[in-house]
């Protein structure tokens, strides 16, 4: 696992798919999920192919994933804050 | 209900140009609302500068980004009304912008619109692009300059064009240089970029910055004149193929691919109210059309930075301040001497800037025949879409532009709504009718431009009872 050259933000614990994951204060969602053994997050309709993080701008929509309270969202647009719970958006498991 | 604010000038992104215009209409005595989606000023180039002025990252990002951190700072203290964190949903006539902002939908209005939503990277399919670990280089980027982090390595780079110049650099500062790059700039490209020698030694600071990044990649394997590539994988990028000009092949195991060909302006919200595309040949890609003083057309509508044309940071700046005197002008608030006056010297350093980008425009074009993808390669990644699919459609259906394709095959119907599918389907449609690019045009942008979740639909929906019983 690659982890921040610089870390930004204290260090928070989130939830991804039920599983305890380190992550900083206020760091991009996406950001997290990069540096995971499987940095999938979520799979393609119709073939559930994996798909990842492609542009980090908010462009591909590739980041989607579901947070807990907020709904479906892009995780390159969302911070991160300290228990935050998420799950990959895999298809046919979620359709939100 | 949520009251709607107002103001003289409602500007679109707080990047250079966003920033330079607020600055320069608050000291013509505007009041001034800057709206963003990022949770900090700055744009794409500056991303993040504030918070990384104290942290030693700030070495590795280099002296273009520390520049932006006075411009931040300057534009904090300029008293415009700053929104982070809000995504423009849609624009209407007169002027309003509908932003999500958390869980709401707010409204604003205001008499003078000034769009500087900045670029994407342009979308370049290529067979394995959508397996996890093919990122863009802009990408990779952004998570160093928000997180300090760099991709899972081994890293490849392919590509072309400053961008991924810059950020390879970055990288070698931070410790990990990519394995290889795999250089798609064409061959040839020293006798043609004479063509654009003399615009670029009017600016000569900018190449020489250029070429001394040269010396500083020895040790990154440089493959050069790379005419082909593929992501191979299941679940993630295991490794890139590639095949240079001279029939030369190879393979390297990655762990990330990182791909660049350049940017084009992201227009969906500028063409929404009306403003008008023209093909730029030099740039291979849609610019905005707009007078002297940015006004793209409709009253009160201004566009500047690379949301219009690409021309870099510095060009965005100088045209968000002739924006803004543009505006003040139109206001009554300076004479027309005094607006030509305080615009000429903008104009000058503007003509510079043009003919640089005129040199960058020749040296690194994108390289098309990458975006002449296979059949069997992914074209809309939202709907799954290949190629072929795509070119059968397009030539059975005999479709004269993407709208139409778009109907027969669901591509730019995704999510992403045609931000990656776009220019690849126009190139596409192009090359299966053989039209002139500029008469292929894109898709046509339909708001709401920000996603709205299930949470702020309902926000909205109790709003619209509250609102209708206190009606009563
Ligand atoms: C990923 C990326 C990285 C780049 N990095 C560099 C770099 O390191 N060095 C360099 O010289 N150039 C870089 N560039 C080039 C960049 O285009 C600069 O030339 C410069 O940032 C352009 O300034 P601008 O003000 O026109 O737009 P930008 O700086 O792009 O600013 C536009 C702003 O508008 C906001 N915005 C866009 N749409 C909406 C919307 N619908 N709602 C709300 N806000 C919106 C964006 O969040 C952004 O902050 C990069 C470009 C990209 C795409
Ligand atoms: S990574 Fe592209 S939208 Fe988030």
């Amino acid at each position: 696992m690659t982890s921040g050259v610089f870390p930004s933000g204290s260090a928070v614990e989130i939830t991804v798919d039920g599983r305890v994951v380190a992550a900083c204060d206020g760091e991009l969602l996406a950001a997290v999920f990069l540096r995971l053994e499987d940095i999938h997050t979520r799979t393609s309709f119709p073939s559930a192919q994996p798909r990842a993080p492609y542009c980090m701008m908010g462009v591909c929509f590739e980041c989607d994933v579901h947070v807990e309270n907020i709904g479906t969202i892009r995780s390159c647009q969302q911070t991160v804050h300290a228990g935050m719970k998420v799950e990959r958006q895999d298809y046919p498991k979620r359709l939100k | 209900m949520k009251a709607i604010s107002r103001a003289d000038l409602l500007i679109v992104g707080a990047g250079p140009a966003g920033m330079a215009a607020a600055r320069r209409a608050l000291r013509g005595g505007l009041s001034v609302v800057v709206l963003d989606s990022q949770s900090q000023p700055g744009g794409q180039i500056w991303r993040n500068a504030c918070r990384n002025s104290t942290s030693p990252i700030i070495k590795v990002l280099g002296s273009e980004y520390r520049r932006g951190i006075r411009q931040v700072e300057s534009f904090l203290a300029c008293g415009a009304d700053y929104i982070p964190d809000a995504q423009v949903s849609r624009l209407g006539q007169g002027w309003t912008i509908e932003y999500v902002k958390g869980a709401e939908i707010r409204t604003l209005k205001g008499r003078y619109l000034l769009l500087a939503t900045g670029a994407q990277e342009r979308p370049v399919p290529f067979s394995g692009w959508t397996l996890p670990g093919v990122m863009t280089v802009g990408a990779a980027q952004i998570l160093l300059k928000t997180a300090g982090q760099l991709p899972q390595g081994p890293v490849a780079v392919v590509g072309s064009g400053p961008l991924a110049l810059l950020y390879m650099q970055q990288m070698r500062l931070a410790g990990a240089a990519p394995v290889a790059y795999l250089d798609t700039t064409p061959r040839g490209l020293i006798g043609r970029s004479l063509r654009g020698f003399r615009g670029a030694m009017q600016e000569p600071g900018q190449v020489f910055k250029g070429i001394a990044w040269l010396p500083q990649f020895s040790g990154i394997r440089h493959v050069r004149n790379v005419v082909r590539v593929s992501a191979e994988g299941t679940r993630r990028v295991e490794a890139v193929r590639f095949e240079s000009s001279g029939g030369s092949h190879g393979q390297l195991e990655v762990k990330t691919l990182l791909v660049h060909e350049g940017l084009v302006p992201s227009h969906q919200l500028a063409v929404s109210v009306g403003a008008q595309l023209i093909w730029d040949v030099g740039q291979s890609a849609f610019r905005l059309e707009r007078n002297e003083w940015m006004n793209a057309g409709p009253e009160g509508l201004y566009i500047a930075g690379d949301g219009a044309r690409i021309g870099g940071a510095a060009n965005s700046e100088i045209e968000g301040e002739i924006a803004a005197i543009g505006v003040l002008f139109r206001e009554g608030a300076l004479t027309p001497a005094q607006a030509n006056a305080d615009t000429k010297p903008l104009r000058a350093l503007h003509a510079r800037q043009k003919a640089f980008r005129g040199f960058l425009d020749v040296v690194y074009p994108p390289n098309i025949a990458r975006t002449r993808p296979d059949d069997t390669t992914i074209v809309c990644r939202c709907e799954e879409l290949s190629a072929g699919e795509l070119r059968n459609a397009a030539s059975r259906g005999a479709c004269r532009g993407p709208n139409q394709l778009k109907t027969f095959t669901r591509a730019g119907m995704g999510p992403c709504q045609g931000r990656q599918c776009g220019y690849p389907v126009h190139e596409l449609v192009k090359s299966v009718a053989g039209l002139p690019a500029g008469e292929v045009g894109l898709f046509n942008p339909r708001p709401p431009f920000a996603p709205l979740t299930v949470s702020i639909l309902a926000a909205q929906e109790a709003e619209e009872v509250v609102a209708a019983s206190t009606h009563e």
